[in-house]
Formats: structure tokens, C-alpha cells, sequence
């Protein structure tokens, strides 16, 4: 057995003995979507840096660097105001006025059914592409690491997320984020400090070394490797990161499981220090291995074709600089990675279809808790099958473009409508409606359209939109055709959900201590 | 912070030419990196600062909001 397995299996036996003492606290519907929010703001900082610190952030940014070198820095700056604008803007408003997922705070005054309905496809539409980028990552990984199949990686992925969701609910899927974390801060860290001291930490010998040995040479340094000078293209890439972050729904889910909004500000405030330093391992991490592993006859023998493809990059770089048992070490917490976000994905996209679908639109708050819950493992267990066969079928897919479309709809679709129902006053339900759909079908379609899967899946010589991002595109037309027909919206029930602006600002403080949620009644 | 995002992707879209001249070797990446670094330290500074005012004020206005559970 080797260290890969020995860690990856210590990890699954911690995880199954918390989602068993997870599963003995888990009794109310509180329990399962938000952990009873009894979360501190400390833990729930890095179980949200643990989200965001997902497989494609690891393995993905430190093969993007590997390659393009300098523009990988797009990434980490957009990344960086993202998480301000979530701070800023989103989480503490959020916590006042939510109470399982964010389309509680958007049909506070608009129309609970259509704005549920809607919610519902936002979040289910960002979800699963993105579950199943991360097993089609799991089986990859387990293929390369674990000398099981494809599908037998995929499998185990999809079985242990059903299992931390299922039994476990919020506080199983948090306190796996939030080991996992530490575990990831801990072996980027190892990895850095293994980086510099082989080049004496020296930053610009390890530059030197890079540029020599990678086949753009300085060019690698420069702007302009993935990008080239595309203007659009780049600001795109920014806005996705920029409103894709404060409209992905297992980063928002996570708000609502802390006592209150004093706590959401410090657990935002943390992620964004955690994610902005982790970034920054990776850039130089991944500078590091274009100097130590281009040309190197074990891993890269033909320039930057990196054996198992650039998502290895990480891998490989932690067996030359500390062995086998390194390797085995941080390969483990890679596949530890995936396992935490993907419980947080079908988590959340559990909690929109029994809460959001099930218990708001269809029963209409009649239901019980015990129904909901039912629903809602239902959910788990019927997205961990769909996902497994989804992914099998999507084998040797690129993870990237899977990747892209869930930043796009969230930023284009989810961040929009929640913006606006919580600053604007104007904002109506036929408006909410009109930006949040007219966001997510053009952001789905021009990615279809795209390069990424046009020519790159479907195999066209040109894609039929040429920029990369549709969001430079989507986002500003889901605001402006909220805006629009929410301003020219003049019916009676407009003019009501104007008038309760007022009354959903003030409510938060005036509600007296333990009382029901927000949504209870919506 | 949004005006310093986008100053920096245009300006690594321009570089390394500036005003029709090269830049010297690694000045780029310097300066990028650099820039980069300062956003970044630029959003923990405002977030922490964020975080302690707002924490202070809470601490000195008398509220009627107690903490609250979910359902």
C-alpha cells in the first residue's frame, strides 16, 4: 500500500467518523441546510476558503502557470476583488435577511414562486457542470494514483460525497471543508517552502531558472500566454471571477450557518485572507515547477507535455522535491479536495430542490420538516447517480470546460438578481425574472458558441463567438434588462414589492432573538 | 479596487511596449508581480480594517438584534 493511499484513506475514515457524530446532531431542517448556524465565523472562514480553494484552484492554477507563467496573475487579482465585493456587499446583508439558500433574501418582496423557480434553475445549472468537472478530476486523479479504473474513481467520489450529504448534512460537509483546508494550506505551504529552498530562497534565481528552462523562455514571464492581447477576453476572465464568487450557491449556503451577521463579515474577511495568500503559493509554486520540471526526463520529457496532462503538475513537483511519501501526501489531499466540494455543490443543490422547489413553490410552506429533509436526501442521492453517470460519460472531457460555465451563470444570472433585490428598491419580480433568465441562457449559450466547446468539444474549426468569457457580455444585459423592465414594470404588485423595500431593510433588526427565518413565511 | 483590477489588466495588455519602447528584460514581470502583490495586500488591509470598524461600531450602538437561529 502506498502513501497515497494510507493518507487518502486516513482522511475518508476522519470524515466518515464525523459525518457519524454529524449525522446525531443533524435533527431539524436548520440542522441539515446550515449547521443549526452554530458555526463560528473563524471555522466558517475556512470551511468558504475551503470552497473556494477547489481542485481547479490546486491543480488547475499550478498547471496554468506551469505553462502560461504571467497570466495566471489575471486569476489572482480578480480573485482578490472578488472576495471584497463578497465582503463588502454580500455577506453580512445576506445573513440579516436569509435563512437556508439566497433565494430566500430575493423573494423577501418579490413573487415566491417564480423567483424560487428561478433560483432553483440558477443553482442547479452552476451546480452540476460543476460536480461534474470535479468527478470527472476525482476519476482522473484515482486512475493516475490510485491504480483503480476511471470509473471506479468516479464511483468513490460520488458514493463518499452521498454519504457526508445524506447522513450528514451542513455540519458534516463544513467541518470536511474545514479539514481539508487546513490539510491544503498546510501542503501548499510545504511545497513552497521546498520550492524556495532549492533555489536558496532566492525568487529571481528561481526566475532565472524558469526562463532557461522552459521552452517560451522569457516570454514566459511577459503577458500574453493565454491571452494574447485580448482585451475582452481578459476583463471577461475578470468579471466571471468578480460576480461568479458572490453567485456561486455553496459559497452563499455557507453565510446562513453562523449565528449571525457580526460572525458572516469575520468568516468572509478570513476566506478572503486565506484564498488571496493561497494564491499567491500557487503562482510561485507553479513558477517552481517551470523551473524544476520542464525537460525533466520523469515527468516532462518533451518540453511542457507533462505526463497525465497539466492538471499533474502539482503531483509530480511534490515527488521530485520530497519523494514518494510527499507525493502521496499532497495526491491525497487533492482527491480530499474534490470529495469537500463536491459534498458542498450537492448540498446546495439539495437545499434549492427541497427548500427552494419542493417546500416553498410547490407546498408552499405546508410541508414538514421531516418531508423536506426526505426530499432533500432524495436530492443527494439521486445527483451523487446522475453526477457518477454524467461523469463517466464526460471521461477524457477538458475539466476546464466544464469549469467555465458555472462562473459565468453565476455571475451573469444568481449575483445580478441577489445584488439588486438587496440594494435596489426598484427591483421587481417581472424584473428579477427577465435579467436572472435572460443572464443564464445568453452566458449558456455563448460558451456553447465559444471556443472552449464549439471547436474545442464539438470540433468546429471556428467557434461561432469568438472570446473565451461570455460574462463581459451576459452580466451587463442581466442588469440592464432588470433594470429596464423593472422601471417600466407599472402594476399593482410592482408597485407593493417597491413599497416593502422599506419594510425588508428595517425587518432584520426588529426581529426578535431565535425567531423564525426570513423565509419562514415566503 | 475595481479601478485597480482593470488598470491592471490593461496595463499587462499594453506591456511590454510602453509608448512604443521595450521594457527591460523581467521589468515587467517585476512590476506585474509587484502591482499584483499590492491588490492583493490591498484587499486584506480593506477587509480587516472593514472588519474592526464595523466590528467597533456594532460594539458601541445598542441594538435590539440578538443572535438569531436558522428555521
Amino acid at each position: 500500500m502506498n502513501s497515497a493511499t494510507v493518507t487518502f484513506l486516513v482522511f475518508v475514515a476522519s470524515t466518515l467518523l464525523i459525518t457519524h457524530w454529524a449525522a446525531r446532531r443533524t435533527h431539524s431542517r436548520a440542522d441539515f441546510y446550515a449547521a443549526g448556524a452554530r458555526i463560528s465565523g473563524t471555522q466558517n472562514g475556512f470551511a468558504i476558503a475551503g470552497d473556494a480553494m477547489s481542485a481547479a484552484s490546486f491543480l488547475g492554477l499550478i498547471g496554468l502557470t506551469f505553462e502560461y507563467g504571467y497570466d495566471v496573475l489575471y486569476f489572482i487579482v480578480s480573485l482578490a476583488l472578488s472576495w471584497v465585493i463578497v465582503l463588502l456587499f454580500i455577506a453580512e446583508r445576506l445573513r440579516h435577511l436569509g435563512t437556508y439558500t439566497f433565494a430566500d433574501v430575493v423573494c423577501l418582496r418579490l413573487a415566491r414562486g417564480p423567483i424560487r423557480a428561478l433560483a432553483a434553475a440558477g443553482t442547479l445549472t452552476v451546480a452540476i457542470p460543476y460536480l461534474i468537472a470535479q468527478l470527472v478530476a476525482a476519476g482522473t486523479l484515482v486512475q493516475q494514483l490510485f491504480g483503480l479504473s476511471y470509473a471506479q474513481g468516479a464511483v468513490l467520489a460520488g458514493l463518499l460525497m452521498t454519504i457526508y450529504v445524506t447522513f450528514g448534512g451542513m455540519i458534516a460537509t463544513t467541518w470536511v471543508q474545514i479539514i481539508k483546508a487546513a490539510l491544503l494550506l498546510g501542503g501548499g505551504l510545504l511545497l513552497l517552502l521546498l520550492v524556495l529552498q532549492h533555489f536558496d530562497f532566492s525568487l529571481s534565481a528561481l526566475g532565472r531558472q524558469a526562463v532557461v528552462a522552459h521552452p517560451r523562455g522569457a516570454a514566459l514571464l511577459q503577458p500574453g500566454g493565454m491571452y494574447g492581447t485580448d482585451l475582452i477576453t481578459v476583463l471577461s476572465l475578470s468579471l466571471a471571477f468578480i460576480g461568479g464568487t458572490a453567485g456561486l450557491p455553496h459559497v452563499l449556503m455557507r453565510f446562513f450557518t453562523v449565528p449571525d451577521a457580526r460572525e458572516a463579515r469575520h468568516s468572509a474577511a478570513l476566506a478572503l485572507s486565506l484564498v488571496c495568500g493561497f494564491q499567491f503559493i500557487v503562482f510561485i509554486v507553479g513558477l517552481g515547477a517551470a523551473a524544476l520540471l520542464v525537460g525533466h526526463p520523469d515527468y516532462s520529457p518533451q518540453g511542457t507535455q507533462i505526463i497525465g496532462g497539466s492538471n499533474m503538475v502539482a503531483i509530480h513537483l511534490a515527488r521530485e522535491l520530497g519523494g514518494e511519501p510527499f507525493m502521496g501526501f499532497i495526491a491525497a489531499v487533492a482527491f480530499a479536495t474534490i470529495l469537500a466540494v463536491v459534498s458542498g455543490l450537492t448540498l446546495s443543490a439539495a437545499a434549492t430542490v427541497s427548500h427552494d422547489l419542493y417546500a416553498q413553490a410547490i407546498r408552499r410552506g405546508t410541508g414538514s420538516d421531516v418531508d423536506e429533509l426526505r426530499v432533500s436526501r432524495i436530492t443527494a442521492v439521486t445527483l451523487g447517480v446522475t453526477g457518477v453517470g454524467l461523469a463517466i460519460l464526460f471521461e477524457g472531457q477538458n475539466v476546464a470546460v466544464l469549469a467555465v460555465l458555472p462562473l459565468a451563470i453565476a455571475a451573469s444570472s444568481n449575483f445580478p438578481v441577489l445584488l439588486l433585490a438587496m440594494y435596489w428598491r426598484g427591483l421587481t419580480t417581472r424584473g428579477a425574472l427577465a435579467g436572472g433568465y435572460s443572464g443564464m441562457l445568453v452566458s449558456v449559450l455563448l460558451v456553447v458558441l465559444g471556443p472552449s466547446v464549439w471547436a474545442g468539444a464539438f470540433g468546429f474549426e471556428e467557434p461561432l463567438f469568438p472570446y473565451a468569457y461570455p460574462t463581459l457580455f451576459s452580466m451587463p444585459l442581466a442588469f440592464l434588462l432588470a433594470w429596464h423592465v423593472s422601471r417600466s414594470d407599472r402594476s399593482v404588485a410592482a408597485e407593493a414589492e417597491r413599497a416593502a423595500f422599506a419594510q425588508q431593510m428595517i425587518r432584520p433588526f426588529s426581529r426578535s432573538p431565535g425567531s423564525g427565518g426570513a423565509a419562514a413565511g415566503n | 479596487m475595481i479601478a485597480l483590477v482593470l488598470l491592471f489588466d490593461a496595463c499587462s495588455l499594453l506591456a511590454p511596449a510602453l509608448m512604443g519602447m521595450p521594457i527591460a528584460p523581467g521589468g515587467t514581470f517585476t512590476v506585474g508581480v509587484v502591482f499584483a502583490l499590492l491588490i492583493v495586500l490591498a484587499a486584506i488591509a480593506s477587509a480587516v480594517y472593514y472588519v474592526r470598524h464595523l466590528n467597533r461600531e456594532d460594539s458601541m450602538t445598542p441594538s435590539s438584534q440578538g443572535p438569531r437561529t436558522n428555521g
